[in-house]
């Protein structure tokens, strides 16, 4: 007996193009994969103008953005954060390579760090993106075991850090960045693009901010990040 | 319960007798009508040449029909090399059935679920909830018709036929017991409850299922667009990942699914970008610290495999952004549980008739006064009002249309055959009208059209036919 597979499968070489130029076509798109079909405007502008474009978005979606040279600057700016909404001095951070500076920090005074995925009673998480596109304003983080993806939408409040050089011009080209430098061409289990803290309308369409995902998100855009390793 | 759910399903005129006087229903609605509108015209005026995106947009969907067994199959191929399975379904009772096999494999009892409306066309809650699982809807919105007990009058706005009050008793009743003790002072309070219970749910569940936005047959990933997040902690906390989704949501590569994620947003509620776009990818990668184990995915064809090769099939171009109910005058006045389909406005009267029998459905394509928004609009261009139009020339040609609706139909399909009966006919038509409407302006009776009347007059001509008075032009010159 035909399983559905084959009977759908079938219906579908009947009505759909399988022939050699369909084959040829098909190879086509894909060796194109990441080609705009159209010109993005952000790929004639110049890296500070994207930069601009990228905080400016990113303001527009409600996220709040801050921009430090070194990687110093950092731990003061998240103190500041925590202090601002009064936030429990706890830190749910992703055991990134890069991140790991704020492990043995000494300027977190009374600030209990830990790494690793989130729980439930975690208020505050930090992860680090992978990039971010001046295009649209969000930042894109990928899984991995250094990136636990439950820290981008299990706590209330949600530090990405962003590091500059890493601001693409737009979607295809942040895709094709990761597909090229990691894995051998395999996406990882998430690529999650975020645009500002969760949100809701579905009360009389009134905009709501916390919905299921954090009610803050914090951008900390950092010139250079240096790991260890 | 809403009143118009006690009217037979395929009583299309009756519900929308009932939802025209549903008071609370015409308040919501009110709300709904300019909010889409604006939003989506402020959105695209930021969005240059949002025109060339459209129209790439149909070339990607129109060159994905046509070769669409070839990426369902390379599809396929990549999911299984990320560790994940692919079922295919002939039609809701087979999906139903795969996903309850699925969960029976795991031993799941707790099942968390993302707004997806291929799960409403299969009826999957009601074929879970028999055997016997603990399913919660995690969209607030879908959350709250879930409690109501009733199905989505939207596609992305599953609650807007709902007033706050009305989502106030519902909080009360199911969450404390009908105490009127709660006090939900803004719409705020009632969020921040939703997210108290539905946290617990996410955290207990075995399952989770989501729908997709788009599959990318080019790695095999499904892709979900959200703004609260509920989607991704249903995919990224169980153990068990399973994706619901039509076959004609594929798109080849990265580049086609960009392009598209480009017009849906701005179409659907007017943003520039949703909140969380996420590319979901097989199972879990052995060193990732969470995660599902077990990736699934229940590729439903139900029907839509036969429209490949039929006239209306640009139909299947669509992506869900709800763009043409928004602009839908109808809809406007009648929500959508009057539609009863999983499908309403001017998409769901032109595609519910192929997927649920035109038999059930054939009165949706006469819900539209052709007005041409919905296709202005509509991100992919679907021809919307042509496919109605087949649909109620199909209505009519297989008898399905009342008595008085086809004698009228077959009598003005005579008169316009014959231009001389034409000329007769409207020219009697005027004298009359004139002459009822008494210097008044308008009529407010006429025989066999008191449905019409009930709801608005006919403004009487003024003047007379084109030809009359082409006739008497002539005659003077």
């Amino acid at each position: 007996m035909k399983t559905s597979r084959e009977r759908i499968l079938k219906r579908l070489r009947k009505k759909t193009d399988y022939s050699q130029e369909a084959l040829k076509n098909v190879q086509n798109r894909l060796d194109n994969a990441f080609l705009p079909y159209i010109k993005i405007p952000t790929m004639d502008q110049t890296d500070e103008h994207n930069y601009t474009q990228f905080v400016n978005k990113t303001l527009l979606h409600k996220a709040e953005y801050d921009f430090c040279e070194t990687q110093d600057d950092i731990p003061p700016l998240i103190l500041q954060f925590l202090k601002r909404y009064n936030l429990p001095h706890s830190l749910k951070i992703a055991p990134h390579v890069k991140l790991e500076f704020l492990l043995t920090c000494q300027d977190f005074p009374n600030v209990k760090i830990k790494s690793g995925f989130a729980i439930d009673t975690d208020s505050t998480s930090l992860s680090l993106a992978y990039g971010a596109i001046a295009e649209n304003g969000s930042v894109m983080i990928a899984s991995s075991n250094e990136n636990p993806a439950s820290l981008n939408f299990l706590p209330e409040n949600h530090i990405i850090i962003l590091e500059k050089e890493r601001i693409f011009t737009h979607y295809e080209a942040i895709i094709e960045h990761y597909y090229k430098n990691n894995n051998k061409n395999i996406l990882p289990r998430f690529i999650n693009f975020i645009a500002g803290p969760s949100r809701s309308a579905d009360i009389e369409q009134t905009l709501l901010l916390g919905a299921h995902g954090p009610q803050r998100v914090y951008i900390i855009c950092c010139n250079k990040i240096l790991s260890r390793n | 319960m809403l009143l118009i759910n006690k009217i037979p399903k395929h009583n299309f005129h009756s519900r929308a007798y009932t939802a025209l006087k549903d008071t609370h229903l015409q308040q919501a609605l009110n709300k709904t009508k300019h909010n889409f509108i604006n939003k989506r015209k402020k959105a695209i005026s930021h969005i240059p040449a949002f025109d060339s995106l459209r129209d790439e947009a149909v070339n990607i969907k129109n060159h994905t029909l046509d070769h669409l067994g070839l990426y369902l199959e390379l599809y396929e191929e990549n999911v299984i090399k990320s560790g994940g399975h692919v079922h295919w379904a002939q039609d809701s009772q087979e999906a139903c059935n795969i996903i309850h096999n699925i969960c029976r494999q795991y031993n799941a009892k707790n099942i968390t679920k993302g707004k997806s409306i291929v799960s409403e066309e299969i009826e999957l809650n009601n074929f879970l909830d028999d055997k016997g699982y603990n399913v919660t809807e995690t969209d607030l919105g879908e959350y709250i018709i879930q409690l109501r007990k009733e199905k989505p009058s939207h596609i992305i706005a599953p609650a807007v036929h709902l007033t706050q009050e009305q989502i106030k008793q519902a909080f009360r009743f199911h969450h404390h017991n009908n105490s009127e003790a709660p006090v939900y002072n803004t719409a705020s309070d009632l969020l921040s409850e939703a997210r108290k219970v539905l946290r617990q749910k996410f955290l207990h569940a075995d399952v989770g299922i989501t729908g997709a936005n788009f599959l990318i047959a080019q790695t095999g990933s499904s892709v979900i667009v959200t703004n609260e997040g509920n989607g991704d902690l249903t995919q990224i906390l169980p153990k068990t990942h399973i994706v619901i989704a039509s076959i004609e949501k594929i798109v080849p590569t990265i580049a086609d699914v960009s392009l598209l994620l480009r017009i849906l947003a701005p179409s659907a509620t007017g943003q520039e970008t949703s909140v969380y776009t996420t590319f979901s990818t097989g199972v879990k990668k052995p060193t990732d610290l969470e995660g599902p184990s077990n990736y699934h995915v229940v590729l439903l064809d139900n029907g839509r495999s036969h429209l490949l090769d039929h006239p209306d099939k640009e139909v299947l171009r669509c992506i869900r952004c709800g763009a043409c109910m928004n602009h839908c005058p109808v809809y406007h006045a009648i929500g959508g549980h009057a539609y009863n389909s999983t499908y309403p406005g001017p998409i769901g009267a032109a595609l519910s008739p192929h997927l649920f029998g035109l038999k059930n459905m054939y009165q949706l394509p006469f819900a539209s006064s052709f007005c041409g928004r919905c296709e202005e609009v509509c991100p992919v261009r679907i021809p919307l009002p042509k496919i109605m139009r087949h649909a109620r020339q199909k209505a009519y040609a297989s008898n399905l249309l009342s008595f008085k609706e086809n004698f009228l139909l077959s009598l003005w399909g005579y008169i316009v055959k014959y231009h001389f009966l034409y000329r007769i006919t409207s020219y009697v038509s005027i004298k009359c009208l004139r002459l009822i409407s008494r210097q008044k302006g308008y009529v407010q009776w006429l025989p066999f059209f008191g449905t019409y009347f009930s709801h608005k007059y006919l403004v009487a001509p003024t003047q007379d036919s084109f030809i009359t008075q082409y006739k008497r032009q002539q005659k003077n010159i």
